[in-house]
């Protein structure tokens, strides 16, 4: 152990610029992820601008100081070469592997660690709700490192290791090229995506290792190579079925308790969305689909694969001709257009123009696939805070701040949110309240949240922020605050609780029975409101 | 007297290049032995497999009685191993670079390495990097005597050095095994540079070892001949495997004999040349063994 502490003194010793500027990115990169910009001011040149500007490009040269950090440590002992001075010292290659570590876990993981937590606690999260996403955020930046040490220990500079590096990607992309042409199979599944990570998280420490004990880099490097053609094995013949077991295994509950029924002595549907071409209008047949076992707040959008087939004709494929949601009427959010409710008439259109003439008059079965892409609604409603004075709120597991500005003769409420990563934010949208009456943006631009940042290891905290304008009427349009007060802001959320697909079949459907006019004949529509 | 390094049949192969071919060597405990060979012969490599740094392609070897693939960290705080490739923390001031080879040895001598410091005159307070290529082996050498290592191995330590450095380090090298009955193991192609070091000497020519023995027996056995006739020289048939280099001008020829015996050597070469009239069988140096030794291999 006194060995261990000694070459980490003098590793430390050595590298204390290259710690220093891990540090320093990290500090950055955490105060450019805390401080907001003034929405819609522009900045002069200051000290702070140039803070801000540093704090921007640390998201790019943090890795790169992590990067260079890890791969300076390595090469202080090279283990390529046979000339190092240390070859020929009483090292034991343990303990020098145990340095690295440690120095790598004081110097690079736990800083990482610290300006998580320390950003988490910013954002007011509690750190027992983000301890899962912390540990994965260590993983993968423990992967990342680990490549860098795998580069590192089969290069004698930083230059190699980097030529190395852009050799490992070239290669990578070689490898995948050629085995998915020849498998033709490729998902992009987060499972997949997972198993590689560890797949080549392990290969790579299996050449770190594998260079501290024997010290072989022909050896190591086919090691890596080997771990390269593995992972793009895995990803090229990886089973559809398990990609679709481990689905089923995350799929929320609150969608699998969901049972989706065609019935078409449905009544009372709202009217659906309709086609703006005419010539696809009357090509596009309806059916109505009941959906039970939807709590509150949680609804699904509906798409299909399916096929209608006939005894004696070229089965017909079809699709959802518009998106169909289904969410009950109860929610909060029937103030948002597009809520739908439980019952719904929904569009089907032959996948084929010329088939809807060939199979309209023909009886057969619909049957395939219907896919359900569940979310769940949250709605605040809070009063508009006074002009330039940010007010915060909750919603659907983000924190939120928002400002309210004057812009000419309208109102903008700026929202500043911050949720953990990844993100599960699909929708955010806002309206205007006075007097129960319901006012729409009349301008509107923000971030969705359903894709992190990268690298994804930098940050647990996504940020997110949402304009919109309302044009308020000519009497409210004054200067003063008083414009504003007495309206409420209502606020709508949707985050995705999954995607399931469920069978269905539909018997005797004839589609020239199914258009929208026969539809109407019946009368199954809700009275308009 | 017992082997301090013994290697059996070591063979390390690049490729499909040889580098040390069928290597038995022996070197005594407490001599000063000189690995001569020139350049590309396959020194450096038979040294960095004896200090485990390449793994033997065939056969093994023994260091302080121990497979040189098990080298382990203890074994290596008995070893002194300086190399004129060797890379050095460049970074480190002398005094750090000490001070932390230091806390590797249990051994470490404090005194005799602020003794070798002032000996040498090397300056404390400066970089590695900053020193003369003389001066970083003057540190490198204190750095790895300092712990009293019973073998000190040398890789060339002496090349592109001046000569007054270069005595400093023998002088050095000489005073302290002297001083302590330490093995020293050291490389050279060039014997004019340990010449007056060495005890014993192994000679070795494209991997191949060519002789390895005591200096004084093979002092003995080389002599340079210089042979006069009467007339342009005439050699008898069947020129003995033994005599090397031969060189004939006028009337005179000369050669290097390598079995050399007091009671026997001139008889032969007299009868090789019946018009002989005059005959001189000189001692060689060193250096001309080596010479002699590398032209005929050629």
């Amino acid at each position: 152990m006194n060995q261990v502490a000694h070459i980490f003194r003098k590793d430390c010793r050595h590298l204390w610029s290259n710690i220093a500027a891990v540090l320093v990115m990290i500090a950055l990169h955490g105060y450019g992820a805390t401080v907001q910009l003034p929405t819609g001011s522009a900045l002069g040149l200051s000290p702070r601008t140039l803070l801000l500007m540093l704090a921007g490009l640390s998201t790019l040269l943090l890795p790169v100081a992590l990067f260079l950090l890890v791969v300076s440590v390595i090469h202080e002992e090279s283990l390529v070469g046979s000339d190092h001075f240390w070859l020929t010292r009483p090292y034991s290659r343990r303990r020098l592997f145990l340095e690295k570590l440690l120095f790598v876990l004081v110097w690079a993981v736990l800083p990482m660690l610290l300006h998580d937590v320390v950003l988490v606690r910013y954002f007011g999260f509690s750190l027992s709700s983000a301890f899962g996403l912390l540990l994965w955020k260590s993983a993968q930046l423990v992967f990342f490192l680990v490549v860098a040490a795998a580069l590192a220990v089969l290069s004698a500079s930083v230059g190699r290791a980097v030529v190395l590096g852009f050799a490992a990607v070239l290669l990578t992309l070689f490898t995948l090229y050629a085995v998915l042409q020849n498998s033709g199979v490729a998902t992009s599944a987060i499972y997949v995506f997972r198993a590689l990570l560890l797949l080549a998280a392990v290969g790579a420490l299996a050449v770190v290792a594998f260079q501290y004990r024997f010290r072989i880099a022909s050896v190591a490097g086919a090691i890596g190579v080997a771990v390269i053609l593995a992972c793009a094995l895995l990803l090229g013949f990886w089973p559809q079925s398990l990609s679709n077991y481990l689905e089923r295994q995350r799929i929320s509950s609150l969608l699998q308790s969901v049972q989706v029924h065609p019935d078409a002595n449905l009544t009372g549907l709202p009217r659906p969305g309709r086609a703006q071409d005419a010539a696809a209008q009357s090509h596009t047949v309806y059916y109505p689909i009941h959906a039970d076992g939807l709590s509150d707040n949680v609804g699904f959008y509906l798409s299909m694969n399916a096929e209608f087939t006939a005894p004696g004709q070229k089965a017909a494929p079809l699709l959802v001709g518009s998106s169909v949601r289904f969410q009950p009427l109860a929610a909060g959010s029937p103030r948002f257009a597009d809520a739908g409710g439980p019952d719904q008439l929904v569009p089907f259109n032959l996948f084929f123009f010329g088939d809807f003439e060939r199979v309209k008059d023909t009886d057969g079965t619909l049957s395939g696939k219907l896919v359900l892409e569940g979310y769940r609604s949250d709605v605040v409603s809070l009063p508009i805070p006074p002009l330039e004075q940010p007010q915060g709120f909750a919603i659907a597991g983000r924190h939120c701040k928002v400002m309210s500005y004057r812009r000419d003769s309208n109102v903008a409420l700026s929202f500043d949110c911050a949720e953990l990563e990844p993100g599960n934010t699909y929708r955010f949208q806002v309206r205007l309240l006075q007097d129960r009456q319901l006012m729409l943006p009349s301008r509107s631009q923000g971030d969705t949240s359903s894709a992190g940042s990268w690298p994804a290891f930098l940050s647990p905290i996504l940020k997110t922020n949402y304009l919109c304008e309302f044009a308020l009427s000519d009497s409210a349009s004054d200067s003063s605050a008083s414009s504003i007060q007495g309206r409420e802001i209502v606020v709508f959320v949707e985050q995705s609780v999954g995607q399931q697909q469920r069978d269905f079949r539909i018997e005797h459907f004839r589609p020239a029975d199914f258009g929208f006019q026969a539809w109407q004949q019946r009368g199954v529509f809700r009275p308009a409101e | 007297m017992s082997s301090v390094i013994s290697t059996r049949h070591l063979s390390k192969k690049f490729l499909s290049s040889e580098a040390v071919l069928d290597l038995n060597l022996e070197v005594p405990a407490g001599s000063i032995f000189g690995y001569l060979g020139p350049n590309g012969a396959g020194k450096t490599t038979t040294i960095k497999t004896l200090m485990n740094i390449f793994v033997p392609s065939f056969g093994y070897a023994t260091v302080l009685g121990l497979d040189s693939r098990r080298l382990s960290p203890e074994r290596l705080q008995q070893i002194g191993y300086v190399s004129e490739n060797q890379e050095l923390p460049g970074w480190m001031s002398v005094d750090y670079y000490l001070d932390y080879c230091r806390a590797f040895y249990p051994g470490w001598d404090a005194d005799l390495c602020d003794a070798l410091v002032k000996q040498f005159d090397l300056p404390r307070e400066q970089s590695l990097k900053q020193l003369s290529r003389g001066m970083r082996m003057k540190a490198a050498l204190v750095s790895a005597i300092a712990y009293r290592p019973q073998l000190l191995v040398l890789d060339e330590p002496f090349t592109g050095l001046d000569p007054l450095v270069r005595d400093e380090l023998v002088e050095g090298i000489l005073g302290i095994s002297a001083d302590h009955g330490w093995t020293v193991f050291v490389s050279s192609h060039d014997l004019a540079e340990i010449e007056n070091l060495v005890t014993h000497v192994a000679y070795l020519d494209r991997g191949c070892l060519q002789f390895s023995e005591e200096l004084v027996s093979l002092q003995d056995r080389f002599r340079e001949v210089e042979v006069t006739c009467d007339g342009p020289p005439q050699a008898a048939i069947g020129w003995p495997m033994t005599w090397l280099k031969r060189e004939s001008s006028g009337a005179v020829v000369r050669f290097v004999v390598t079995d050399y015996a007091e009671d026997r050597t001139p008889q032969q070469v007299r009868s090789m040349f019946p018009a002989c009239r005059d005959l001189s069988l000189r001692p060689m140096s060193l250096r001309s063994i080596f010479i002699s030794m590398a032209k005929e291999s050629r």
